[in-house]
């Protein structure tokens, strides 16, 4: 944006904020599925599990967030040489559908919490209440879970095929990989 | 007359006053039912102090017989039908209704009978009972408010209701199931509507 050029590599920051950002994604998801099959013969860890797998949620929406103003504030690392344009095209739009997702998924999961019938509070870390933004409605509810459930799903999708063309990228010796994780260049 | 008129017997005699509106002929005991479209019995508990969760019991069958003659002989009689608890989450309907809570298969009656009925003023009342919870018997001691009698349009007639509290502890009647997250106390939230007879204008 001020005529700088392109950095060869994604700032420290940026690719912590990556991959915690990643690890989160994976943790959550797992909780997601963890925390429905839990009976309610043990409800204090279902309580548990649901109130860890909203913490993450809403620590996942702040991080994208934050990157997100990263992203837009810096020169990005250059396209791969011999990618063509099409390519390049593809790979942007799974980036800015992930973006999206990140985003998305975290606030239909609160809305989810709120809209749900048994109305139990969101607590951070156990105790820390985020507000619900709606009240408590069965119709919405039964509208939000499975939209909620599904665009999570999308989203480990997308993040899983976003992560297998970047091993096959590296395999090829195409490096971005290597300037996501530990550039052997100085990042900018 | 107030001053001749000892405080707690006034307070007797305004039960009865009421009593005597609601009876009709001088004399017999009265049973009334109570209005179930305007009843309700409902309960709260707490988990881990946080937050509280509420249901109710649908079905309930009560009793009220009065004898105008001796008002503080009122029985209150009330006869939930257990299954009927209500939540907002069927897991939880299911999870009640087993035999680590309410074992409603094996229980399927929640009786209250009253022992006693103590006048605080004319407006409140606490009524002591038996309550049968699981083929367990506890006494519990319940506080009634009353509202002022007013005419109902839709009833056609004079009604009076009552909020009415009380709490109790589920381990007494054997309830000891998830007690890391389910208080031990129960708080009741009864509500309950009484049609009166039509008020007579005139001697």
């Amino acid at each position: 944006m001020t005529g700088r050029s392109a950095p060869v590599a994604w700032s420290l920051v940026q690719r912590g904020l990556h991959w915690l950002g990643a690890t989160l994604v994976l943790i959550g998801f797992g909780l997601g599925w963890w925390m429905v099959a839990v009976p309610f013969r043990a409800l204090l860890l279902k309580f548990t599990l649901y109130q860890a797998h909203k913490t993450v949620g809403l620590i996942i929406f702040l991080v994208t967030l934050w990157r997100i103003g990263l992203r837009c504030g810096r020169v990005r690392p250059p396209w791969p040489e011999h990618m063509a344009p099409r390519s390049r095209h593809v790979a942007a739009l799974v980036h800015a559908s992930l973006y999206v997702l990140l985003l998305a998924v975290p606030v239909l999961g609160l809305l989810t919490a709120a809209t749900a019938p048994i109305n139990i509070p969101t607590l951070l870390f156990g105790f820390i209440p985020l507000p619900h933004p709606i009240a408590p409605d069965a119709a919405r509810f039964a509208l939000l879970q499975p939209v909620h459930r599904a665009l999570a799903i999308l989203l480990v999708a997308l993040a899983a095929g976003h992560a297998a063309m970047a091993l096959r990228h590296h395999r090829r010796g195409v490096d971005v990989l290597r300037r996501m994780w530990r550039p052997t260049r100085g990042d900018c | 007359m107030a001053d001749l008129v000892p405080a707690a017997f006034r307070r007797l005699l305004a039960f009865g006053v009421l009593l005597g509106l609601m009876a009709g002929p001088a004399g017999a005991q009265e049973t009334y039912h109570l209005d179930p479209a305007h009843a309700r019995i409902g309960f709260a508990v707490s988990h881990l102090g946080l937050f509280q969760t509420t249901g109710q019991f649908q079905r309930f069958d009560s009793r009220l017989r009065i004898d105008p003659a001796r008002p503080e002989r009122t029985e209150i009689s009330v006869d939930i039908d257990a299954a009927s608890v209500a939540m907002s989450n069927a897991e939880a309907v299911a999870m009640l209704r087993s035999p680590a809570h309410l074992d409603v298969a094996a229980h399927p009656r929640i009786l209250f009978r009253s022992t006693g009925i103590g006048v605080l003023d004319a407006r409140h009342f606490r009524i002591q009972g038996d309550l049968e919870i699981r083929g367990i018997r506890g006494s519990v001691v319940l506080d009634a408010a009353m509202t002022e009698r007013h005419r109902d349009p839709a009833a056609g007639a004079d009604v009076t209701d009552f909020q009415i509290t009380g709490t109790l502890d589920r381990t007494t009647y054997g309830m000891v199931a998830d007690r890391d997250f389910i208080s031990d106390s129960i708080t009741l939230q009864i509500s309950a509507r009484l049609l009166l007879a039509a008020r007579h204008d005139g001697p």
